[in-house]
């Protein structure tokens, strides 16, 4: 993503004034101010960056209600399981865990989005900056919003930027972030949710691929077979990135910063952790999540004392399905392939407690098949 | 008859009078209200302000240096 120069960031594109819906909606009103002061640092005085968050019921929603209603509820603006999961890992002891609700407010919680930051900027965690210069953008730029932050894992996987990996078919076939994630999804629902997978109207391949199932649809017999027993990514996902171990901290200066250890390309198939009558498959695709018992060690020791409440092998969904993977050329190419599995052998020791529930057997990786 | 001549003059000066005064006001008053879109749809003066910013944080760095790895 090109970065913008600091007046960039700030610059209004005059034809803003011929927008017939926000062209007549002073500066002001939702930002605050003194329009009619001359000098810059006073008319900035009680100036508010971003009015539509966190609540965007005054900036937004007296003309656009149906989508601000349950914006509190979007995944992208609360960020509830980074709280529900840090919750579930931190110490019983109230003192403790205030230390890790104040690292996590400071961390991992700053990474939000508000209907601002997807419509009308960058968003702030990648530095901000207006998007065409305030022109207000019904459809975010993928480039400039969904993959800003969502840069490390799924824009690699998805734009075949991880070394010796394709990109995602469906990026060939130009498709942007919004042809699956739709809008109903991004504005919430009203419900809390656990998790994004658990997101009612989030995207599901059998969506578009309705007859993946019927017994004339192409490779008919692989489908049938597999169904509900592996996730579509088991059979159709490339290699992906797994982080370990985040570190974070403040610098002398005060400045907040993140240190991972390692990133590897990896494949892992493992024991599904959140089967459910929706995600019934057994095996799924696990990704490595930077979470480590030392996470928050800067701000306390032994915050994280439930750390093994939860797998550091967490359910993924890469962005580089292709029709044909190494894995899914011949029957054998995954049977018995113990490397393709998560085995206790590939955990590291500090984690094998946490993810002794998504682990799999060596006597449960499928056996060989006549071909 | 007369008296409905000088009616109609009367009233298209003070038609006249609005339109020239009543433009020029509203044009002052978009003036007087817009200090924050005139100078937002600037460059150069963005580049300005932006400069004496700059100049105002020097030596202080926009992020930690201490940040490594992948986020």
């Amino acid at each position: 993503m090109e970065q913008l120069a600091p007046h960039e960031k700030i610059f209004v594109d005059s034809a803003i004034a011929e927008d017939e819906n926000h062209g007549e909606i002073g500066c002001n009103e939702c930002h605050g101010g003194n329009p009619n002061e001359p000098d810059w640092k006073k008319a900035h005085e009680g100036v508010v960056k971003d009015p539509t968050y966190p609540d965007p019921s005054e900036a937004c929603g007296s003309c656009h209600d149906d989508n601000v209603k349950n914006s509190k509820t979007s995944l992208h603006v609360s960020l509830s399981p980074f709280k529900k999961m840090i919750d579930l890992r931190a110490s019983d002891d109230k003192t403790l865990h205030s230390k890790v609700d104040e690292a996590r407010n400071g961390h991992c919680t700053s990474c939000h989005s508000s209907c601002g930051q997807c419509h009308i900027s960058r968003p702030e965690s990648v530095g901000g900056g207006l998007l065409e210069n305030h022109l207000f953008q019904k459809n975010p730029p993928m480039n400039k919003v969904c993959t800003a932050c969502h840069g490390s894992r799924i824009e690699k996987e998805y734009f075949g930027k991880n070394k010796g990996i394709p990109p995602d078919i469906h990026k060939e076939k130009y498709f942007k972030c919004s042809k699956c994630h739709k809008a109903e999804e991004m504005h919430g629902d009203g419900k809390e949710y656990a998790n994004r997978y658990e997101v009612e109207n989030g995207p599901k391949c059998i969506d578009c691929h309705k007859n993946i199932n019927d017994e004339k649809s192409s490779n008919a017999k692989q489908h049938l077979v597999h169904k509900d027993r592996v996730s579509c990514n088991v059979c159709h996902s490339m290699p992906y990135k797994n982080c370990y171990a985040c570190h974070v901290g403040k610098d002398k200066l005060g400045y907040k910063f993140f240190k991972t250890k390692t990133s590897t390309l990896e494949f892992k198939i493992g024991l599904n952790p959140l089967k459910s009558k929706k995600r019934p498959e057994k095996f799924v695709t696990l990704r490595h999540i930077p979470v480590d018992q030392g996470t928050f060690k800067f701000y306390t020791d032994n915050g994280l004392a439930n750390f093994d409440k939860l797998p550091t092998w967490k359910l993924c969904t890469p962005h580089n399905i292709r029709k044909s993977t190494p894995q899914n050329k011949t029957c054998n190419s995954c049977h018995e392939n113990t490397d393709l599995f998560l085995l206790e052998k590939d955990i590291k020791q500090e984690y094998l407690n946490a993810n002794r529930k998504v682990v799999v057997p060596l006597d449960m990786v499928p056996k060989k098949v006549s071909e | 008859m007369r008296h409905l001549k000088w009616t109609l003059y009367v009233a298209g000066f003070f038609v006249v009078l609005l339109v020239f005064f009543g433009s020029r006001s509203t044009a002052q008053l978009a003036e007087k209200e817009n200090h924050c879109f005139t100078c937002h749809t600037n460059a150069q003066k963005l580049i300005q302000i932006t400069r004496e910013i700059a100049k105002v944080d020097k030596g202080r760095p926009g992020a930690s240096a201490e940040t490594e790895g992948e986020g």
